[in-house]
């Protein structure tokens, strides 16, 4: 089995739910509860991580579990 | 028709826009439609769909033949749209242009698509003053519903006193940002315009691309008024750049709480814009009381003056006062006719015919109010109230579950999210992921648990109730064990 990704695990804390709710592929289209206010708190949680502020347009394009797992690095 | 239709009504999402001619000419297509029906005065419509000018077309076209309309959430969940239609006995049913009704209800469904060819009724009903005009839903949508009933008087008094208030100048450019099915949006922001023949443009909510580009909103629509809840804004001053055409006269702010923090943020954010904090209920058809940044320094919990009406407190000894600290009270014009069918409901929220808002707080001498508790355990997500109690009697359907407790709980951006703690009939066989799937095809999104905690018991006091904020810190001292 997969170990999820560090995008899944973060979403997951964000949105109190487990991993296995929040697929590798997943987008704010698809992931259940990913809405506009969970993803104010994702970017909370990102910036805390990062130890930095995100542009406005890197949190535009925050779509996916993918583009979480590429600003982690 | 009580409404003059001057201006336009655009979908900023949707990218459609009607003006005033195309509007008056759907609201006549609509009505002769449902004439056709045999639809008339005091029929009760629900509609179900919001945020675009169809769903005014509906809107006034249900009022133009003194019907009653009850506005729910798009998302509601099916169960939920077939309670509140046997609930409040509808008639017909409004659904988005191509749209289709969520469960079979054995309606008469309106899609606004059709190509009937209906003249408008020869000779309309029209309706009276005090004829019931709108239906709003506070909560019940999952056990006994609780529909606040405004009349055409109720209604028309809150939006004259809104256009005196904000200016009719102001409301010739209006952006809202908020669902048409909630009291804010639908009466603050979209009906304030229309009564003062501006123009309205409708920003789809939760569209995060769209708030990110809220400054060039601003500036390409000339935009002169806004309102919106305090999370809105915490987006929006992340995401979007500040607007520079200096059109923004008025910001309302409501729904929620609003840190003093915050409301100089949208000062800072705006320039130059008059932002007020303000306070509403649905049951007084929203707004009754704002506090001005031009006329106050931002406080916490600061709410202002009444917006026509007057404003007292009920003190702990039952005493009603003018002044001082207690339960605020209040008389409004624009206070609702009533709940719906629920008149145990309305004994409990007068006192001598003041309206209990259910809230604590403190009036000054000169009837300048501050907010400084709340209405118990009500839990308002980003502006949504939502009501534990909805919840609990929810999950307490399901087989697996011998006993549920909703809550609220902090959150930086919402204010607050839903939790909810589970006592289970089985522990070994219990599957949560299963009750959050039940739960979620019962349950609008906005009212669904964010935070889950399956308990061994639902703690209780000595006299067997249950306090929800014990419970809370139950659970999350469960979750930190």
């Amino acid at each position: 089995m997969m170990q999820p990704t560090n995008g899944q695990r973060l979403l997951a804390s964000v949105l109190q739910c487990s991993v296995q709710e929040v697929p590798p592929y997943g987008s704010m289209e698809t992931v259940s509860g990913w809405d506009s206010l969970a993803h104010m708190r994702l970017a909370a949680a990102l910036e805390e991580r990062l130890s930095r502020d995100l542009t406005s347009e890197e949190l535009l394009e925050l779509e996916s579990v993918e583009d979480i797992d590429r600003l982690l690095g | 028709m009580m409404f003059p239709i001057k201006g336009t009504i655009s979908d900023i999402g949707g990218g459609e826009a009607w003006g005033a001619e195309k509007l008056r000419a759907e609201i006549s297509r609509r009505a002769a439609e449902f004439a056709v029906q045999g639809l008339g005065r005091g029929d009760r419509f629900m509609i179900l769909h919001g945020g675009t000018p169809a769903f005014f077309a509906d809107l006034f076209a249900v009022w133009s033949i003194g019907g009653v309309a009850a506005c729910l959430n798009p998302n509601s969940a099916k169960e939920e749209v077939v309670r509140v239609s046997e609930f409040v006995g509808a008639k017909a049913v409004c659904v988005a242009g191509g749209g289709e009704a969520p469960a079979d209800l054995g309606l008469p469904v309106f899609d606004g698509a059709s190509a009937a060819a209906a003249s408008p009724p020869s000779a309309p009903l029209g309706n009276l003053l005090d004829d019931a005009a709108l239906i709003l839903f506070t909560s019940g949508t999952t056990g006994e519903p609780k529909g606040v009933v405004h009349t055409f008087r109720s209604l028309l008094s809150r939006l004259a006193l809104n256009v005196t208030y904000i200016g009719e100048e102001a409301l010739q450019r209006t952006l809202c940002t908020l669902p048409t099915h909630f009291g804010h949006g639908l009466i603050g922001n979209c009906l304030s315009a229309i009564y003062a023949g501006g123009d309205l443009s409708l920003l789809p909510a939760g569209n995060l691309k769209l708030v990110g580009r809220l400054g060039e909103i601003v500036d390409e629509r000339g935009i002169r008024f806004m309102s919106s809840v305090p999370s809105f804004w915490k987006m929006a001053l992340k995401l979007s750049k500040r607007p520079s055409g200096g059109s923004l006269r008025r910001i309302n702010i409501g729904s929620a709480p609003l840190s003093a923090d915050l409301w100089q943020a949208v000062i800072d954010w705006t320039g130059d814009a008059d932002v007020a904090n303000m306070y509403g209920i649905t049951e007084t058809a929203n707004w009754i009381c704002g506090a001005r940044s031009s006329e106050f320094e931002p406080e916490d919990g600061l709410i202002g003056r009444m917006w026509g009406g007057s404003i007292g407190v009920l003190t702990e000894e039952g005493e009603r006062a003018t002044h001082g600290h207690g339960e605020l009270i209040v008389q409004s014009p624009s206070l609702m006719h009533g709940y719906f069918q629920r008149a145990d409901l309305n004994e409990a929220a007068l006192f001598a015919g003041w309206y209990r808002t259910g809230d604590v707080g403190e009036v000054t001498k000169d009837g300048v109010a501050r907010l400084t508790g709340r209405r118990k355990y009500e839990i308002n997500r980003a502006g949504l109230k939502v009501h534990p109690e909805d919840i609990d009697l929810l999950l307490e359907r399901h087989e697996g579950v011998r006993e549920a407790c909703a809550f609220g709980l902090p959150d930086e951006i919402a204010g607050e999210t839903v939790g909810v703690a589970v006592s289970v009939v089985d522990p070994e066989a219990f599957d949560l992921a299963e009750l959050k799937r039940w739960c979620a095809e019962r349950l609008a999104r906005e009212k669904t648990p964010q935070r889950w905690f399956v308990l061994a018991e639902i703690p209780k006091t000595d006299r067997g109730k249950i306090n929800r904020d014990t419970v809370a810190a139950a659970a999350l001292a469960s979750e930190a064990s």
